[in-house]
């Protein structure tokens, strides 16, 4: 399960601090702004994505292409007609990854693969809280879910964001991770906003990544919902 | 997008009026008086902290992230016995709109505190670098400390190097063991960290000076400089815009001075130094007995069955 804690940056529109077992980080959302010319579209609001990783000068490559995944839902999600010229503008730093100690990668390429898609889970999860948080006009809504499967045991599927130790999530030998963005209307997950999978899988196990992903992203979004709730009781004319 | 913070001559001549009677911005009631310093130690992890400047209210008005990360490299041809030390601190838009994304170019004020920081704790030799020799000429660690501002409302310099000396007191790198020139980096399991050999601890500090007469008229009156400027100490963002020069001093608990820097500006009397640097000594013992207990009580949690481990005999008093 994850933590947020919502408005926490002054200088934002939006913000929200997501930990969860293994991972943090903080996403600052700004919007609608008035932007440089070169983003000014005339007909909808240019969406900036800003992913800083957690040690070491960024975006690099491997945040860019976070990015540009992010900003593909985004772009998905937002309704850009509302805001025509004019530009959103999300910021995420990346506080706390499980790879970030020396030597943890363990020379494993799929580490790599994995420490960035956990830290792409918990952004998208952030940046939709951040997003309410900013009152920016939302299509739908949408939860992320990370999920793997294991060479050792390829029926049971692992939610990444739940493994709290970390020297376990090193052992681990994955044979395929699957990072699902699932839209959410009428309190159900409907629609596929983004599906991202790595490695060895065949359409069977994909099946079941969707139905567990649509498991998780009703829990998800039951915590979410009620973490609004709170919010909405303290806010300004809801305030008893 | 990015705009600069632009101030009103109104509210420019309101915040001078009150640094003229000892009043601030955030209700602090003193030029001399530092907003809360509050260190939090990420438990689990070895030098990741959050600092933090609250106001009176509890808000939080700077707040920062340091995180040391360490890895083997080859060391630089002219120091083959020395590790490398890095800072990296950058404002990005998550500090502020009104700081920009992707920009070019080392003249911007974070990589000149930065190098400041770097060099106060590199020249003073506060990290020793040769216990970060590993082989010499082949394999040495390279510590970094990245420094991320997720809050901004002034105080960087300040902050930053406190940060900075916090995490570096509280990392530990992973022991190696050198057999035949074949290095083993032992995990955190297997053996304990190393803590890293920090021989002192220097902090900086910042005076912002405020010009009270205008500099046409000391010069018609024919009057000197001296008592012309007000002096206060941890500026919030708006009052750091409107200053007139700083003075930049890092000075250690043994009572000496690391580092001076007066980078144009008002000038001051050459007195002043001396004053500003007596000025500075409690402030800066406050601040490290502050972080040596933070450190402490976090080493307490952490070590929270030694005492129960622990061989050594009981030691009677008297």
């Amino acid at each position: 399960m994850s933590y947020s804690k919502y408005s926490i940056l002054e200088n934002h529109d939006g913000s929200c601090e997501l930990s969860t077992q293994n991972s943090k980080v903080i996403v600052g959302i700004s919007g609608p702004l008035e932007p440089k010319q070169r983003h000014r579209l005339p007909l909808q609001s240019a969406i900036e994505v800003i992913i800083k990783p957690s040690s070491g000068l960024g975006p690099t490559t491997r945040e860019v292409l976070m990015q540009d995944k992010l900003a593909t839902v985004l772009q998905a999600v937002i309704v850009t007609e509302l805001y025509p010229r004019k530009l959103i503008q999300v910021n995420a730093q990346i506080l706390e990854s499980p790879f970030d100690e020396f030597g943890s990668m363990n020379g494993n390429t799929f580490n790599e693969i994995t420490s960035s898609m956990i830290d792409l889970n918990s952004c998208f999860n952030s940046s939709f809280i951040s997003l309410c948080d900013a009152s920016i006009a939302l299509k739908s809504s949408f939860v992320s879910s990370l999920l793997a499967i294991t060479e050792e045991n390829s029926s049971k599927l692992i939610n990444l964001a739940n493994v709290s130790d970390l020297d376990t999530l090193r052992s681990y030998n994955f044979k395929s991770l699957h990072l699902v963005v699932l839209e959410i209307e009428e309190n159900k997950p409907t629609n596929i906003l983004l599906l991202d999978s790595k490695g060895d899988f065949n359409d069977d196990d994909l099946v079941k990544v969707l139905d567990a992903a649509q498991q998780n992203t009703s829990a998800e979004f039951k915590n979410i919902r009620s973490l609004f709730k709170e919010k909405l009781s303290q806010d300004f004319i809801w305030k008893k | 997008m990015a705009k600069d913070l632009e101030i009103s001559n109104i509210e420019k001549k309101f915040i001078f009026d009150l640094l003229a009677s000892s009043q601030r911005l955030d209700g602090r009631k003193s030029l001399l008086e530092q907003r809360n310093l509050n260190i939090v130690i990420t438990p689990n992890k070895f030098g990741d902290i959050y600092i933090e400047y609250k106001r009176l209210d509890g808000s939080i008005a700077t707040r920062l992230h340091c995180k040391v990360t360490s890895e083997v490299v080859k060391p630089k041809a002219q120091r083959p016995f020395e590790g490398t030390f890095f800072i990296n601190c950058e404002f990005n838009g998550l500090a502020g709109l009104n700081f920009e994304n992707y920009k070019v170019g080392s003249n911007s004020d974070e990589f000149y505190y930065g190098r400041l920081i770097e060099s106060m704790i590199l020249r003073s030799n506060a990290l020793d670098l040769e216990q970060l020799c590993i082989i010499a000429g082949l394999k040495v660690w390279n510590i970094r400390v990245d420094v991320h501002v997720l809050e901004f409302d002034g105080g960087f310099l300040e902050l930053a190097s406190i940060g900075c000396m916090t995490s570096l007191l509280h990392y530990r790198r992973p022991d190696v063991t050198v057999r035949n020139e074949k290095v083993t980096v032992h995990s955190f399991d297997e053996k304990e960290g190393v803590k890293l050999g920090v021989l002192h601890i220097p902090i900086a500090l910042q005076f912002n000076l405020f010009q009270l007469k205008e500099t046409a008229e000391i010069i018609k009156s024919n009057s000197s400089i001296e008592n012309n400027e007000l002096v206060a100490l941890d500026c919030t963002l708006k009052e750091d815009l409107l200053k007139d020069g700083e003075f930049i001093i890092a000075l250690n608990k043994n009572r000496e001075i690391v580092q001076l820097n007066k980078p144009g500006g008002l000038p001051i009397a050459a007195l002043k130094l001396i004053q500003f640097a007596h000025m500075a000594l409690p402030i800066i013992e406050e601040i490290t007995s502050k972080m040596l207990k933070a450190i402490e009580i976090d080493e307490r949690q952490r070590n929270k069955y030694g005492h129960l481990l622990s061989a050594e005999n009981d030691r009677y008093a008297g």
